[in-house]
């Protein structure tokens, strides 16, 4: 898809639902519709609920209720280590400075007046799925804002910038080698950064708004980095500078946290190696599942659910029911977007009454398939982040 | 109290329900039974017993409705229902005899119960079911703490400042940030949690004029009236809370 399309506004199930019942007024009610139920279920459906999960809070995607592929503002997550940080946007100024021949600052008026930009991406948290106490933090939104790399080529990068580092508003003393002799306190800007190469690679965008509002500030306000396909500690919240180098920025969100140490088998050995946390792992997960009155002894079963990666097509998703065969879902083809999540569905035919395990897996264009929990990829990581490892999920049918 | 008397001190007894400004609470019944005054009767005072539910609106889902509400019966769980004392009726702290005490698990990466109504010298025991690490953590000027739990490890505290029924103290664990539990503290005995049936019953009310407050801490759902308690020994009502009883979040948005 070519970065400045965007499909049209989709509509979501809910609202789709509401013109049927709107346009079905005079034959049926709309409060015929089981006021409980999502609107998605047909009308003799319920939900199955997960077995061993816990409730989702608020500020936190709610699974077993997802309809809109715009994920609606109260289930937006937001994660921030040092704090929300007071940003006043009539005094705010984007700074570009560093290894640039026009150094150049603009404030949000001059951002909004540039060339603007639109961008679909779903953003997730990398430390998402790293336990069923933590699989809530990713959504889906529209962000509007100006291009990174064209604000940079206005500003002329010198021919020994290399990395583009992208500084927050907020800021914490950080304390390095505590406890030593050679213990440093100092206070640091929240930094992250990205080669030129991953600039160009990925077209980052400089968002002020999203879904058509002005960012929460919890979510970045005035001013984030949306880097498409990247987890969300690269989309740097409340950007306060921009600052190209020579050298490579070891900030602690760079070079001591969001470090995935993970196994790598070679040969008999198994070697640890260190990266720094960027593209999204591939990844799905059933998100609900709905079954129908029994019939016969069995229950008639369907599963939905969301895959997403770095912006690769997927191009399968597979269902697993008890340890069965995998079985094809359907992609929904609409709405789709590079960098953001498909939908799916698949129905499971009719299962016993009992307990279930169902477990979904994505594969993608490059032939990568998502890992099970036992796979290589997950198991010899030996830090939480980029969990995306499959989510079997369990069901009581009664 | 003679049974030939029960009817006129119904008669007799002055109920005013008034919608504060701030609540859009909507009361569709009140009951006050006819008969059986005396049975009910306990101690001193005057009993208010009934049942909070929530009425679905299919053009405002609420979101939470699947984990607190009876899908047969509409009754909200886990629902704090408490008086407030107005300035005509101070409700005065009770000495307490015998408090007690209650446990808070971590389970499946969450606190059960997540909601809990006491008194000041109540004991909460907080516990860890999972394998998992989790933490407790109570940001506030006069009763902070920030303890961790490996998993079967106890945390033992008292709460030692009152919260006012709208203002709970919000609990969370610093690994699992969407674990969160509310704890209500009161220097008086009139309140109540509601059960998976929407109860709840309040005893030895002294006459006066109060606030009868409820708020749903989890599903962010809140009402509020305004309540006068004559000399009549038991009111029973149905409290029926919908979307507009949902709290409406303070914008986090700024105009630029």
């Amino acid at each position: 898809m070519n970065k400045n399309s965007e499909p049209s506004p989709p509509i979501s199930r809910r609202r789709a639902l509401k013109k049927v019942s709107t346009s079905l007024a005079g034959v049926a009610s709309a409060t015929a519709l089981p006021t409980w139920a999502l609107p998605e279920l047909h009308p003799d459906e319920r939900l199955v609920p997960f077995e061993g999960m816990p409730r989702t809070g608020a500020n936190r995607l709610d699974w077993e209720s997802l309809s809109e592929w715009i994920t609606p503002a109260d289930q937006v997550f937001n994660v921030q280590h040092y704090g929300i940080p007071e940003v006043d946007p009539a005094d705010f100024e984007l700074e570009v400075t560093g290894l640039v021949k026009r150094p150049i600052k603009l404030t949000l008026e001059a951002l909004r007046k540039r060339a603007r930009r639109t961008a679909h991406m779903t953003l997730e948290c990398s430390g998402n799925g790293s336990s069923k106490g933590f699989m809530n933090a990713v959504y889906n939104g529209r962000w509007e804002g100006t291009d990174l790399q064209a604000l940079l080529d206005e500003c002329e990068l010198l021919p020994e910038a290399k990395e583009v580092v992208f500084f927050g508003a907020d800021e914490k003393e950080e304390t390095l080698r505590e406890g030593t002799k050679r213990e440093l306190k100092v206070k640091v800007p929240f930094g992250r950064s990205m080669s030129l190469a991953a600039i160009e690679e990925t077209q980052p965008l400089l968002s002020y708004a999203r879904n058509g509002e002005t960012l929460e500030i919890r979510n970045g306000a005035p001013l984030r980095l949306i880097v498409p396909g990247w987890y969300g500690v690269a989309n740097v919240k409340w950007l306060k500078r921009i600052e190209v180098r020579s050298d490579r920025y070891m900030g602690r969100y760079m070079g001591r946290d969001y470090v995935t140490v993970r196994g790598e088998r070679r040969g008999d050995d198994v070697v640890y190696v260190e990266s720094s946390v960027t593209k999204i792992r591939l990844k799905s997960i059933i998100a609900r599942v709905h079954r129908r009155p029994t019939q016969n002894g069995k229950i008639p079963l369907r599963a939905m659910g969301a895959a997403w990666g770095d912006g690769t097509e997927i191009t399968q998703v597979q269902v697993q029911v008890d340890n069965g065969p995998w079985q094809n879902a359907q992609l929904d083809p609409e709405p789709k977007a590079q960098f953001s999540w498909r939908f799916f569905s698949i129905d499971l035919g009719n299962l016993s009454p009992g307990k279930h395990t169902l477990v979904s897996r994505a594969i993608d264009a490059k032939g990568r398939i998502q890992p099970a929990a036992t796979d290589d990829e997950i198991a010899l990581k030996r830090t939480y982040w980029e969990a995306n490892q499959q989510w079997p999920r369990e069901i009581i049918l009664g | 109290m003679p049974a030939n008397s029960t009817f006129s001190v119904f008669h007799s007894a002055v109920i005013y329900w008034l919608q504060t400004a701030k609540s859009t609470l909507f009361i569709v019944a009140i009951f006050v039974p006819l008969c059986g005054f005396a049975a009910e009767q306990e101690g001193t005072g005057i009993r208010i017993k009934g049942t909070i539910s929530y009425r679905p609106d299919a053009d405002e889902p609420w979101r939470f409705q699947r984990y607190y509400v009876d899908e047969k019966t509409g009754a909200l769980a886990e629902a704090v229902v408490a008086l407030k004392a107005n300035a005509t009726t101070p409700l005065t702290p009770k000495p307490y005899e015998k408090p007690s005490q209650v446990t808070v698990d971590q389970e499946n990466f969450q606190f059960i119960p997540e909601t809990i109504a006491i008194q000041t010298e109540d004991l909460v025991q907080f516990t860890n079911s999972d394998d998992s690490i989790h933490n407790v953590m109570l940001n506030h000027p006069k009763d902070a703490f920030n303890v961790n739990l490996a998993k079967d490890e106890l945390y033992e505290h008292r709460f030692k400042e009152t919260t006012d029924t709208m203002s709970p103290h919000r609990l969370g664990c610093v690994y699992h940030g969407s674990m969160r539990a509310w704890v209500f503290v009161y220097d008086h005995p009139y309140f109540a949690l509601t059960g998976k049936d929407g109860s709840f019953d309040i005893s030895n009310i002294p006459p006066g004029e109060y606030t009868l407050e409820v708020h749903h801490p989890a599903g962010r759902l809140v009402s509020s009236q305004q309540l006068v308690l004559g000399d009549q020994t038991l009111v029973t009502q149905s409290i029926e809370l919908s979307p507009k009883n949902i709290k409406k979040r303070k914008p986090r948005t700024r105009r630029n």
